[in-house]
């Protein structure tokens, strides 16, 4: 059988994963979330708003299967409501990265030289900051709306796209055919549209997946040091801070939100990883 | 038989690709007498060096498996050794060295620690002996200034200067038998000429077998006393060097010796065998060279042949060989 | 190879440069300014206001106050606290023995968990116990720090009652009481640590063991405990490193929340403490000190690299 010339590396990495179960089997409970996410909350039969004092910290039971919180709140349609905004900050901020850090990246690596140092200074500066830091810091300066949050974590991960696409796209300026393209009188930006960007698109997908998970466990740590989102909006972070009060009293509080951050981090660390094999990428998750 | 050094019986490798175990060495004897050397010719990918590290029992595992027939060394049968004793006869009886000089040699030690590692597996010698020798071996392979050389990292060191290493590092145990895998491949020509002689006069020193592996008819020609062709992990040809220049029998080593360039004859384009190698996974089921074999009969996709003597000392696996005269 | 260091050096200045730049920008931009907190409690006038930033010089603009700073840092003077009077210097050189102590406790751990576990995983390839380990440390990479310490609280206070949750004692003042209020923190760390070095020790030596040098040695007839333990493990210990340094920056982040979680009156409990109270100098000194350490470990351990790999001085000549 032979391939054909055609396909593109999305097409390719999509047959691939077809054949890696643990990767298959991610995208199917990323897909499963983000569909709890945006229908959850209609389908469930509790209010996640709905304050009942009478059924305070509740254990869970086949009422309530996750329990209920010191309101009365059943946990699960709070978990379900929290997903939403869990879920698209880590989206929205990824994108943010994506695209700035993807810019940045490109400017310093395609046109090398003296702009490269700069940028690469400005890059390396903003890495030498822990990403919770730095979350911490502009989450208090531009305060906790849930656009500053995305805003945050988005800016914390640029510098890890911009290095990315900064070393491809060094490598790739160099390759003959970007140069034969330059010689056939494309101008730069038809030349990164044409050649550049397509020959990375693995590379930026993957780490748009790892990042992706690497933001949740950012925006619930943000959230539980009370930086993040603030009430009555609700992620799986703010849960965990309100859960953490009743540790010792209603221990589910603290336990659901955090196997649904857990299980969705390791959905999209999973397929991340095998993004990489079957687009035969190579960078890492850990680093 | 006893006269054999080394023997290989109805080898069979397989390796796991895609979820299939695929075939990669089937069904390969031949035998290494002492101070004799044989020649393993082939394109790459046609088992040579499975081959060889079967021998030494260095397939991994997985993905590879020895799924069948045996290696005798010394009237010891290696695929039943426990390990230990195994250890003795890798470097110790049996040594081996490789294609690529630099990546095999450790880029985080001397040389000269490299060399006496192997001398104290084998030798009972204090550290400083070790050493000692390992410098000597370093002079007996011609390297020069040995004291200093010994103590350079192998990045400091030319590809041909490695491989003069690497001979040491083989060497240093005294094996009665050394298995040099493509030796000059990665090299020089003018440096690939050298090695060769070195590795001749050393074994004439030592009193050494060689399983010589190469692709190259050339080295063949001027380094083995007798050679074996395989073709997609069968041996399709064994016989004495002259009588595989001079009168060979299967279809594709006339191919090969068809496809050596010469020096005193002006040919319009060099001679290639049509189509490529199969894939394991895509063997027929008779001969291997069938869908390239230019005298290709009807049955003999279908028909497993068999490696059988055409005189004393040669054997083809192609039961149509002797007709191929008439026909061409 | 001593260019090569020396170069690696003076680069670290401009960067360090631009670090305390970025960060006094966005610390200034800050809402409300510290003379609006404190005088917020006792309901001040304007003329209150007013007086108060400018004894605390917050009238002057930024990039005068930058140069005040920097001239400061230069000579080890990092500002006074705007609640407390207290010198930034004299608050970290209380805060940071806890922080150390956190972290050099978590790294070790992590290294003597990560890295045998990493190496169990790559010599038992695609076996059972590699799988077991490695969905384990899968697991551990995906888990934030602060669920794993909540969950470690859960079992080890709450329900088994043998450690307490928090209330600090120091070091000095009982050894054995600090040594019990630090373990839950230090192991939730080290755990986070363990899982990236654990799966980097796997890859790294996944690809030495590929390596042919790998294939020479077992031809010498070398021992198997020897080739991996001498000929891969060396050579992996290059990207072993780079993960056990490239989570400086997610460790110094767990340090923020950790101390937080469990109240250890650190470097970043003293930080988070101090952004709340828009306490400047303190976010500003600690936060500089912190981003120092990281960029100084950084620069350390690429001059490690040149001594445990003899190539890497000659090919970045």
């Amino acid at each position: 059988m032979k391939k054909k010339g055609t396909t593109s590396p999305l097409a390719r990495g999509w047959i691939k994963i077809k054949k890696r179960k643990t990767a298959f089997v991610s995208l199917i409970i990323l897909v499963a979330i983000c569909l709890l996410a945006i229908f959850g909350n209609a389908l469930y039969a509790y209010d996640p708003t709905q304050t009942n004092t009478s059924i305070r910290l509740q254990a869970p039971s086949s009422e309530h299967i996750f329990g209920t919180d010191n309101l009365g709140r059943d946990v699960l349609a709070r978990v379900l409501y929290g997903s939403k905004l869990s879920l698209s900050i880590s989206i929205v901020s990824v994108l943010m990265a994506m695209v700035m850090g993807t810019i940045m990246g490109l400017i310093a690596g395609y046109i090398g030289g003296k702009v490269d140092s700069v940028m690469s200074l400005i890059i390396d500066a903003i890495c030498a900051f822990p990403t919770i830091l730095l979350g911490l810091l502009l989450g208090t300066v531009m305060g906790s709306g849930i656009i500053n949050i995305m805003l945050a974590i988005g800016i914390a991960n640029t510098p890890y796209f911009a290095r990315l696409v900064r070393s491809m796209a060094a490598s790739l300026r160099e390759r003959e055919f970007v140069e034969s393209a330059i010689t056939t009188g494309l101008n730069h930006l038809e030349i990164i549209g044409k050649y550049i960007l397509p020959n990375m698109s693995s590379v930026i997908i993957v780490q748009v997946s790892l990042s992706a998970a690497s933001a949740i466990i950012t925006e619930s740590s943000l959230s539980f040091m009370g930086v993040g989102v603030a009430p009555p909006a609700a992620s799986w972070g703010t849960l965990l801070r309100d859960g953490y009060d009743f540790i010792s009293k209603a221990p589910w509080l603290s336990i659901f939100p955090g196997i649904a951050i857990v299980v969705t981090v390791l959905a999209l660390n999973f397929l991340g990883d095998g993004l990489r094999d079957a687009l035969d990428v190579k960078i890492r998750i850990d680093g | 038989m006893s006269e054999n050094l080394l023997e290989v019986k109805n080898l069979h490798v397989a390796f796991f690709q895609d979820g299939k175990l695929a075939d990669v060495v089937r069904d390969v004897s031949f035998e290494i007498k002492p101070n004799e050397t044989l020649g393993l010719v082939g394109e790459s990918g046609s088992g040579k060096s499975v081959t060889s590290k079967a021998i030494m029992r260095l397939i991994a595992d997985p993905p590879g498996k020895i799924t069948g027939g045996s290696v005798m060394m010394d009237g010891m049968d290696i695929f039943a050794l426990p390990e230990k004793k195994m250890r003795e006869i890798r470097g110790g009886r049996i040594a081996m060295i490789f294609q690529e000089p630099l990546t095999s040699l450790n880029p985080l030690f001397t040389c000269g620690s490299q060399i006496s590692e192997a001398i104290r597996l084998h030798k009972k010698c204090s550290k400083k002996e070790a050493e000692e020798q390992a410098v000597e071996m370093l002079r007996l392979v011609g390297v020069p200034s040995p004291e200093r050389r010994a103590k350079a990292y192998p990045h400091e060191l030319s590809g041909g200067m490695r491989q003069r290493v690497m001979i040491a590092m083989a060497l240093s145990c005294k094996p009665s038998l050394l298995i040099a895998d493509e030796p000059t491949t990665a090299l020089d020509p003018t440096i690939q000429a050298q090695i060769l002689r070195l590795i001749h006069d050393l074994q004439k020193l030592n009193g050494m077998s060689l399983l010589l592996i190469t692709h190259d008819m050339g080295i063949v020609a001027e380094n083995c006393d007798r050679v074996a062709v395989m073709y997609a992990g069968e041996i399709l040809e064994i016989a004495d060097v002259s009588t595989i220049f001079h009168s060979p029998m299967h279809p594709y080593t006339k191919g090969l010796l068809k496809a050596i360039p010469k020096m005193n004859e002006k040919v319009e384009r060099l001679y290639n065998i049509d189509g490529m190698v199969p894939g394991f996974n895509e063997l027929p089921k008779g001969c291997a060279f069938s869908s390239r074999c230019p005298y290709c009969k009807d049955d003999c996709a279908s028909t497993p042949q068999r490696l059988e003597y055409v005189s004393a000392g040669h054997q083809v696996r192609c039961k149509y060989c002797r007709n191929l005269e008439q026909e061409a | 190879m001593l260019n090569s260091i020396i170069r690696k050096v003076v680069l670290t200045i401009p960067l360090l440069l631009l670090v305390s730049i970025i960060m006094f920008t966005v610390i200034n931009m800050l809402p409300g300014n510290a003379a609006m907190v404190m005088l917020s409690d006792i309901g001040g006038s304007v003329e209150q206001l007013d007086a108060l930033e400018e004894e605390l010089g917050l009238d002057q603009p930024v990039y005068v106050r930058y140069f005040q700073w920097l001239n400061g840092f230069v000579h080890g003077n990092l500002g006074e606290s705007y609640l407390t009077s207290q010198p930034v210097i004299k608050r970290i050189q209380e805060r940071l023995p806890v922080t150390l102590e956190l972290i050099g406790i978590s790294i070790g751990l992590a290294v003597l968990i990560g890295i045998p576990t990493g190496i169990i995983c790559a010599v038992k390839r695609n076996k059972p116990i590699d799988y077991v380990l490695s969905t384990l440390t899968m697991v551990g990479v995906g888990i934030p720090q602060f669920w794993l310490g909540i969950l470690l609280i859960l079992l080890l206070s709450v329900n088994l009652h043998w450690l307490p949750a928090s209330g600090f004692v120091r070091f000095s003042v009982d050894a054995a009481k600090n040594i019990q209020i630090m373990i839950m923190p230090s192991v939730t760390l080290a755990l986070s640590l363990a899982a990236p070095i654990a799966r980097q020790t796997r890859s790294a030596m996944l690809d030495t063991l590929n390596q042919d040098y790998i294939l020479t040695a077992k031809a010498k007839g070398q021992r198997g405990s020897v080739i991996y333990m001498v000929h891969a493990l060396r050579n992996a210990l290059v990207p072993v490193i780079t993960a056990i340094t490239s989570q400086i920056n997610s460790m110094i982040g767990g340090v923020f929340v950790i101390e937080t979680l469990f109240l250890l009156p650190g470097m970043g409990k003293s930080m988070v403490d101090a952004i709340y109270q828009r306490d400047y100098p303190i976010v500003m000194g600690v936060a500089m000190i912190v981003v120092t350490c990281i960029v100084l470990i950084n620069l350390l351990t690429d001059i490690i690299y040149i001594f445990i790999d003899p190539r890497i001085s000659l090919s970045k000549k």
